[in-house]
């Protein structure tokens, strides 16, 4: 596939992932990350869990001090992603990525991301969430 | 006078009966296995007249159970009571490979906390197939669903159709089913190795293939016959033979909501005294859990 | 490059937010983007209703209901960081919202706590209930088997349907997912459903249902990729009057070559794969405990 039609592709994804509410999505996430919590990690990714109604995707993060603390980022869910035809290999171990979203309440190395940039691009600007401010009609 | 007419037919025919039983059980289709079915007039008398679907085939349809203990251990050395049980198993014992025996010793002896079903994780197939609880089979043009009481676990067997995505397993796996004559053949694979066959340990790798044969032997009875091909956990495939029996006394499933039921036990999950149901009769709900 | 940029898309798929936009019109029945390409979006002309070798509407096949967030809220409601705004899906009251007795509007408020987001049974991945299995946003295959109507739910639950007029079952015998009975009404099918345990929520929010509610459910079939859903719920325990929701339910299929047929179910492992209660269980033992010491 060529690259226009791949960013065709990315795009018109995208949209349908945005407008198909989040899989089985069973609680509120309100609850579980913190609002004031903003984070921004850099890491690469030591592993991927598929899941729903998330996918975890694993990455080694090197804190100022140099410790690497494995961080568990919660994305959205694995059957939209294999109703679009990706391989579990698509991800591989030692990705290098940046993903910002929100901790965990309680304050474990756990975000639920909203963004992630791949190789200096970053694939989402601004937050789902300023998106999605008005209810849907 | 048709007392007389029959028995005449009966003398005449009687060879002619005879040379059918053997050919069909030469040709090893469902009518053979019927045929030496243990022998009961009433039985055979049924056997010959299957329900049949509209078409054609035989009916499976209706509300099932295995005999209670099979999913214990497919070998009959855990039983329920202590008593001597019997194995399911063709030959009587799994053919493992040496580490993987290990294996199902370390599993057997964890198994209060190890086995997938304390934590009410699904149970794969063929496990679900032989629980204490009923199932209702349906049948259709394109699909066989089983629903299983328990957890309201269903499988979908695709009669037409592809199989699933490849790479991704399941706990309940991809099932395909076409029919061999009168027998019901189901392929399962894209099985994750997070499941066991029992209660006992006997457990499989991820690259499991089972075949499934449903036979239906009379009204109310189906022989349920699995071959296991799994070169990484077995010498060679094996294969068990459970009869699934019609409960007759069942209009429709209830339920057995596995992990609700154990969560409300522990307190984990706290009753709403406004909105949950109180029997009759029972003491007024208190204001919560623990 | 070209492994870079399948990579990017990739994640850019995973990171599918959870205040999404909720575009009803979106959520067609003709497979998602990035399959095939040419038959996609757009309902083209519409096919007429199939049919039964005995005439009545063939609704089988693979749907997924365009909701409007309902599993997050059945009225309309604004987004609330990660949980997304819904859109409203009550057509009767004509207010469109729930006609709540005083408590239950007091307890509703109270659900959307983060502390009680613990309190969701589907937080523990329980089984939805119903009305709710109908709206969570998984998909679900029906089936027509001789004198029934069968649901699975990829959210692994099922609703068996039976079609004989049979009575419900007695008072005391309770379940998640109720006690249907179904009948046809010209092309509608109609589902009745008592015997409810009352331990569901209508979805994140907390809409309220209690023992006391009785469910009637209409399918009305569109075309051969639509259905007309509604359930109007009566529950004398938490509301004041009856209540309706709407919305449609879409065929889901998929280019394959030359033809287009219906999506297959995958599997959602949700206990098993749940990495989430436990958090949600410290901000309730949280919250408890911070109450607790105010209380001393």
């Amino acid at each position: 596939m060529n690259v226009i039609a791949k960013s065709v592709v990315a795009a018109g994804v995208l949209t349908w992932m945005l407008a198909a509410a989040p899989l089985g999505a069973h609680h509120s996430f309100t609850a579980e990350f913190d609002e004031n919590k903003p984070v921004k990690l850099t890491g690469k990714v030591t592993s991927m869990k598929w899941g729903n109604p998330h996918a975890w995707i694993y990455i080694d993060v090197t804190g100022p001090d140099g410790k690497v603390v494995n961080w568990a980022l919660e994305t959205g869910n694995a059957n939209q992603l294999i109703r679009n035809g990706w391989k579990k290999e698509d991800l591989p171990v030692g990705t290098p990525l940046v993903a910002e979203g929100w901790q965990a309440r309680n304050g474990t190395p756990t975000a639920n991301v909203n963004s992630i940039t791949l190789n200096g691009r970053r694939l989402f600007a601004g937050t789902s969430n300023t998106n999605a401010q008005q209810p849907q009609q | 006078m048709a007392n007389k007419s029959i028995i005449r037919k009966a003398g005449f025919g009687g060879g002619a009966v005879l040379i059918l039983a053997v050919v069909l059980c030469l040709g090893g289709a469902g009518w053979g296995a019927v045929w030496s079915a243990p022998a009961q007039s009433a039985a055979q008398t049924g056997a010959r007249t299957l329900p049949r679907a509209a078409d054609g085939k035989p009916d499976l349809q209706g509300i099932w159970q295995a005999e209670s203990g099979v999913g214990l251990d497919l070998e009959g050395r855990l039983t329920k009571n202590g008593a001597a049980g019997r194995s399911v198993v063709e030959g009587g014992t799994i053919p493992y490979r040496p580490e993987a025996l290990a294996k199902r010793q370390e599993n057997l002896a964890a198994r209060q906390t190890a086995d997938p079903m304390a934590s009410c994780f699904m149970p794969g197939v063929p496990r679900i197939m032989y629980l204490d609880y009923p199932f209702q089979i349906f049948q259709t043009a394109e699909h066989v669903a089983i629903t299983f009481e328990w957890s309201q676990v269903f499988r979908l067997i695709y009669l037409k159709g592809k199989p699933g995505p490849s790479g991704f397993d399941f706990w309940m796996g991809h099932s395909m089913g076409r029919w061999d004559g009168d027998t019901f053949v189901v392929d399962v694979t894209a099985q994750n190795d997070r499941t066991w066959f029992d209660a006992a340990g006997n457990h499989h790798s991820d690259s499991g293939h089972m075949v499934e044969r449903y036979t239906l032997v009379d009204a109310d009875t189906i022989r349920y016959e699995v071959t296991v091909e799994d070169p990484k956990t077995f010498t060679r495939s094996w294969k068990i033979s459970i009869p699934l029996h019609r409960r007759k006394d069942m209009t429709r499933l209830l339920e057995f909501q596995c992990q609700a039921e154990a969560e409300e036990a522990s307190g984990l999950f706290e009753r709403d005294p406004r909105t949950w149901y109180t029997p009759k009769g029972a003491p007024a709900p208190g204001g919560g859990g623990r | 490059m070209k492994r870079a940029f399948r990579r990017a898309l990739i994640v850019t798929m995973l990171v599918v937010p959870f205040a999404a936009l909720l575009a009803p019109a979106q959520q067609r029945g003709r497979g998602g983007a990035g399959r095939g390409g040419a038959a996609r979006g757009g309902r083209g002309a519409s096919e007429p209703v199939r049919r039964m070798p005995d005439g009545k509407p063939d609704l089988t096949g693979m749907y997924l209901a365009s909701s409007s967030g309902a599993n997050y809220g059945l009225e309309q409601n604004p987004r609330d960081f990660l949980t997304p705004g819904t859109g409203g899906v009550v057509v009767d009251p004509p207010d469109r919202r729930l006609p709540y007795q005083e408590w239950a509007r007091a307890e509703r408020i109270e659900r959307e706590l983060p502390e009680r987001g613990y309190d969701d049974p589907t937080a523990h991945c329980f089984v939805a209930g119903v009305p709710r299995s109908m709206y969570t946003p998984s998909p679900y295959q029906i089936l027509q088997p001789p004198g029934y109507v069968v649901m699975l739910f990829e959210r692994m639950s099922w609703r068996i349907i039976p079609l004989d007029n049979r009575p419900h079952l007695p008072d005391n015998v309770r379940l998640w997912q109720g006690d249907s009975v179904g009948h046809w009404e010209g092309d509608t099918l109609v589902v009745e459903t008592t015997n409810f345990n009352g331990k569901a929520w209508l979805n994140e929010r907390g809409d309220i249902v209690s023992h006391a509610q009785h469910v009637v459910e209409e399918f009305i079939p569109v075309d051969a990729n639509t259905i007309t859903y509604r359930a109007t719920v009566t529950d004398p325990v938490v509301y004041t009057r009856p209540w309706t929701i709407q919305m449609p339910l879409n065929r889901r299929t998929v280019q394959d070559g030359d033809t287009r047929r219906d999506d297959q179910l995958l599997e959602v492992a949700c206990h098993e794969d749940n990495g989430d209660l436990q958090h949600l269980k410290e901000v309730k033992d949280a919250a408890r405990a911070a109450k607790q010491e105010k209380e001393k």
